[in-house]
């Protein structure tokens, strides 16, 4: 009989809990053995569960995807040239120190590994642990507590401001197929600090790996933090990122996902909002092609009144690809001035590409506004021969309008440097995707 | 043979087109010459727009029968864009709104596409925004139009401004203009004339698609040609239109092509 993944995962834990960052913690090991029973309890979700409906994790299920695997293949530091940061680079969830550049940090900036922060500072860590999203059972959450390897830890102590993005790497290239990586970031900025992160994730081309990336953010009375990611991991990979964030009063906390790689991912931001007039911005831009799934699922809680919310996300699809979008606002009943807002605009370049938009609001306030809006369709023709009918080439005339399209959304980004590095990366995959 | 001595710009051999499933032009013949502005007059329906799609090369709009020849060359297979290199210029009557995408980036790649086919030097942004101010001042307009999202937002009458500056800024060797001074006001429709009067030349024939006599007042036409049905039924100079001011088409009802003495005493 063979092991169900469940059996798999469990079984693997078992094996590697001896040489888990940690171990000695009891706290710690409490964390990852509470977890590790959940996830053997639940497995991953099915799509009879209403926030998996559109993304079914059937692959996983199917089979197991091991932590202990070895890298091969080298890591291009090409991609670190894109963007003037401090760049922390892992491989196959190991921190590479020789192509990381963090030694010369402001002060009043922690920057850890999270291996290095249990060894060298667990009470920091218990400290900076969000105890806002204790009660959330999520199977891939528990699973990547239970087998988190490593990841990055950055405190941000009162005031503190950094001056360029700290940009996080992470390069997939195992030497095997199906390995996995669980990485777990944690970001606290204390108050009036500032801080712009990126989230880089890439992937040697055709390796079909899971990766599963948690982070955990919060914000103290009136931080900044801007957090961007790129997703784009190899073509076959399996990509589940989770950002879980909380801002307390007058913070601002802005998001952008630009999603390109993967056969199957999902970009989850949970953003609690537990402070007056925080302001959350959460946006993204899925770009998709061949068989690609690509989801975006955003849940933004107004606990607290006179916070302003806005979720920004656009799909630009082809061939037989998929895009998701899933946006929530919940507001409390206390919750009143909230001022809440979603929009979801797809592409579809060809007939087989396809668009799932699923707008949720659940409003007990009723001094609030709050709208959403969601469009789905293909370029128009009527600007397209407008175009054509000054000389531009059809394919010339498509590339302004999605170029226009694009740009739009990455105007959701407030970091000009960053804006750039994202409209580099669209430009080239619109240039190869029509031609 | 066409395009003899080089006068003959543009050949239209009963043609006959086809709008979704329903035959709007039904035998159109037409001939302009080098230097040339017609006016084609018409009532609605009677397949005005429907031509100038056509010449342009509008997808929805199949010829299914006749021929076009524009500088000698047969169009039929052309694409848009490469009439539009070639020197076919259409003003819409409705000009779309493109949000995101600014004057300067689509006309600066308009220009450089056309240019590029006709193998001449593409311009950069300094060279373009020079050639731009000099098509401004031509038609005396200024440059708050270009900075905008392609008419994004424009009232009735710059977007019809909008046409005619690209016109300019193309310099095409023919142009459609299609209903160009509808829904404008006199001052709009000067402005419209001017520019239209300062892209007069020997080597460029323009066709003027006009409900009225108003534009025709300004720009004066060497032909009018009056569209029913899908045909020309009456061509002629401007006293047509004289004839059309007091009578209407119904006058024309009857006509076929002869001469302006056709027309029915009766009507007048």
């Amino acid at each position: 009989m063979t092991l169900s993944s469940t059996d798999t995962y469990r079984n693997e834990y078992d094996k590697l809990g001896s040489i888990l960052p940690g171990k000695n913690l009891v706290w710690f090991k409490r964390l990852r053995d509470q977890s590790i029973a959940k996830f053997s309890r639940s497995g991953f979700f099915d799509i009879k569960n209403e926030d998996w409906h559109f993304t079914n994790l059937s692959v996983l299920r199917d089979r197991a995807y091991s932590s202990s695997a070895m890298s091969e293949g080298t890591f291009d530091t090409k991609s670190l040239k894109g963007i003037d940061a401090y760049h922390l680079v892992f491989i196959d969830g190991k921190f590479k120190p020789s192509f990381s550049t963090t030694k010369n940090l402001p002060s009043g900036v922690t920057l850890y590994t999270f291996r290095d922060m249990l060894d060298q500072d667990p009470d920091l860590l218990k400290k900076m642990v969000n105890r806002s999203f204790r009660e959330l059972d999520h199977p891939e959450l528990n699973l990547n507590l239970a087998l988190m390897s490593d990841g990055f830890c950055l405190k941000l102590s009162k005031g503190t401001k950094i001056d360029k993005p700290i940009h996080f790497v992470h390069h997939s290239c195992p030497r095997k197929n199906y390995s996995a990586s669980h990485l777990h970031n944690l970001v606290f900025a204390e108050e009036d600090s500032c801080a712009t992160i990126l989230e880089s994730y890439s992937g040697d081309l055709r390796k079909n790996y899971f990766s599963n990336i948690v982070n955990d953010i919060q914000l103290e009375p009136r931080a900044k933090v801007f957090h961007y990611r790129v997703q784009g991991e190899s073509s076959e990979a399996i990509s589940l990122a989770k950002s879980l964030v909380c801002l307390k009063q007058d913070s601002l906390y802005e998001n952008f996902c630009l999603s390109t790689g993967g056969a199957l991912s999902r970009n989850e931001v949970r953003a609690v909002i537990s402070g007056k007039s925080a302001d959350c911005k959460i946006a993204g831009l899925s770009l998709g092609c061949k068989k690609q799934h690509l989801d975006n699922s955003v849940w933004v809680h107004h606990h607290d009144p006179g916070s302003t919310s806005r979720q920004i996300f656009g799909n630009l699809l082809t061939d037989f690809s998929k895009g998701v979008f899933q946006g929530s606002i919940a507001v409390d009943d206390i919750a009143q001035q909230t001022n809440a807002y979603q929009l979801c605009k797809n592409i579809l370049l060809s007939d087989t590409a396809s668009a799932y938009t699923k707008p949720e609001l659940q409003i007990n306030a009723d001094d609030v506004k709050c709208s959403h809006g969601a469009t789905t369709g293909e370029l128009d023709p009527r600007s397209i021969f407008y175009l054509c009918s000054r000389g531009i080439q059809e394919n010339d005339a498509k590339k302004i309008l999605l170029g226009a399209f694009v740009d739009n959304l990455l105007k959701e980004i407030l970091v000009i440097p960053v804006r750039e590095y994202f409209k580099e990366k669209v430009r080239f995959w619109l240039r190869r995707q029509i031609h | 043979m066409t395009n003899q001595n080089g006068i003959k710009m543009l050949e239209v051999k009963d043609v006959h087109a086809v709008v979704d499933g329903k035959e709007i032009l039904q035998g159109f013949n037409l001939s302009v010459k080098s230097g040339e502005i017609h006016a084609i007059m018409g009532p609605n329906g009677s397949g005005k727009s429907t031509f100038a799609h056509i010449l342009a090369g509008h997808e929805s709009y199949e010829m299914t029968k006749g021929k076009i020849l524009f500088q000698g060359k047969n169009i039929k297979t052309m694409s848009p864009d490469e009439r539009a290199c070639r020197g076919i210029f259409l003003g819409f009557q409705y000009p779309v709104e493109i949000p995101g995408v600014t004057g300067t980036n689509f006309l600066r790649t308009a220009l450089n596409s056309i240019r590029r086919f006709q193998k001449r030097k593409e311009l950069n942004a300094a060279e373009f925004l020079k050639m731009l101010r000099k098509t401004l001042d031509l038609l005396e307009m200024d440059e708050s139009l270009i900075k905008r999202s392609v008419n994004t937002g424009f009232s009735g009458g710059e977007k019809k401004r909008y046409e005619i500056i690209q016109m300019a800024l193309l310099e095409p060797r023919l142009a459609i203009l299609d209903e160009t001074d509808s829904g404008l006001d006199i001052d709009a429709l000067k402005l419209i004339a001017r520019g239209i009067t300062r892209m007069r030349d020997s080597k460029r024939s323009m066709i003027l698609i006009t409900h009225y006599q108003r534009l025709l007042e300004y720009v004066k036409p060497d032909r009018v040609h009056i569209l029913s049905h899908g045909k020309i039924i009456k061509s002629g100079k401007m006293d047509i239109v004289e004839r059309l001011e007091k009578g209407g088409y119904s006058i024309f009802k009857n006509s076929v092509l002869q001469g302006p003495e056709s027309i029915p005493v009766s009507a007048k």
